[in-house]
């Protein structure tokens, strides 16, 4: 059975373009558009390998996502790889201390993607 | 922007738009004199705000060079509704980049959230023009367009070069 990978990011480009890379390495991939969406999404998959997660996105935004699921009573363990424009280490140590297992600065190159993927959440079967 | 502020802004903006075009494999140049406003157009408007600067940037391209730009194939389904959502990526990476740029200055700001519109002929005209700047460029596929419209707080020292600034840099990866 393939890994599931959570791919959030108000772009549906750059979703179909992380979820190519993912799904041609064998992972099955679910789509959030936000990061309200994307709570929604870890929480009710709570097997999901790991989850790439944007940072400036409308409504609920990458870090404060992960800083709601750090929060909760029952903190969910789903690793979170952030992919997003910032390049700031005030803001990638905001996003490590709050429980984010890396970081990569878009535009990213599917080898780099897929090696951080198979460090954080293993091969995909 | 005082004439010192603004040649940093636009060699920081025209380095910007170089580079994320050459990550999607595009080629493109900077021209002098501004094009003439095509046919099919998508312009994308992004804003930011920080403590010391404050403004908007629009990104205007040309439907084939948007297309040209995408990384994915083309959606047969949805082609313009695509190419919008990709523009607005667009604006919101070549912001990232000048944002990252301008952290050698000890300026910050928030970005805000893209949106796209399609049109023909579009055309921005910013008043004043101290405040803003248009930049064109050329790639096989087509031109683009960035306006830049931007108020730096009056004092803010651009004298500053920090070196270390420990930017990641765009394509890198950090794992904790």
């Amino acid at each position: 059975m393939s890994k599931k990978i959570i791919v959030i990011d108000d772009s549906q480009t750059v979703r179909q373009q992380v979820s190519v890379v993912l799904v041609n390495a064998g992972y099955e991939v679910i789509e959030a558009e936000d990061g309200e969406e994307g709570a929604a999404a870890i929480r009710a998959n709570p097997t999901a390998a790991m989850a790439i997660c944007d940072v400036n996105m409308p409504h609920v935004g990458g870090l404060e996502m992960l800083e709601s699921l750090r929060d909760e009573s029952a903190p969910v363990g789903c690793p979170v790889l952030m992919l997003t424009t910032e390049g700031r280490p005030d803001v990638i140590e905001r996003a490590r201390s709050s429980g984010a297992r890396g970081w990569i600065v878009k535009p990213f190159k599917p080898t780099m993607l897929l090696a951080a993927v198979k460090k954080i959440a293993g091969e995909a079967c | 922007m005082d004439s010192e502020q603004r040649a940093f802004v636009e060699n920081a903006l025209t380095a910007s738009v170089v580079e994320l075009f050459a990550s999607y494999g595009v080629q493109c140049t900077a021209e002098a004199q501004s094009a003439p406003a095509a046919d099919a157009e998508l312009s994308s408007i992004i804003g930011f705000r920080g403590k010391d600067l404050r403004g908007g940037l629009a990104f205007v391209v040309t439907s084939d060079l948007a297309a040209e730009l995408l990384p994915v194939s083309r959606s047969p389904e949805q082609p313009e509704l695509q190419l919008r959502d990709w523009s607005a990526e667009m604006s919101n990476q070549l912001l990232g980049r000048l944002k990252n740029k301008l952290a050698a200055k000890a300026i910050d700001f928030k970005v805000g959230s893209p949106a796209c519109f399609t049109g023909r002929s579009i055309r921005l005209v910013f008043m004043p023009a101290r405040e803003s700047f248009t930049l064109t460029f050329r790639a096989s596929a087509g031109t683009a367009r960035i306006h830049l419209d931007c108020s730096i707080r009056e004092g803010v020292p651009f004298d500053l070069d920090i070196q270390d600034l420990r930017i990641v840099a765009e394509g890198d990866v950090l794992l904790f």
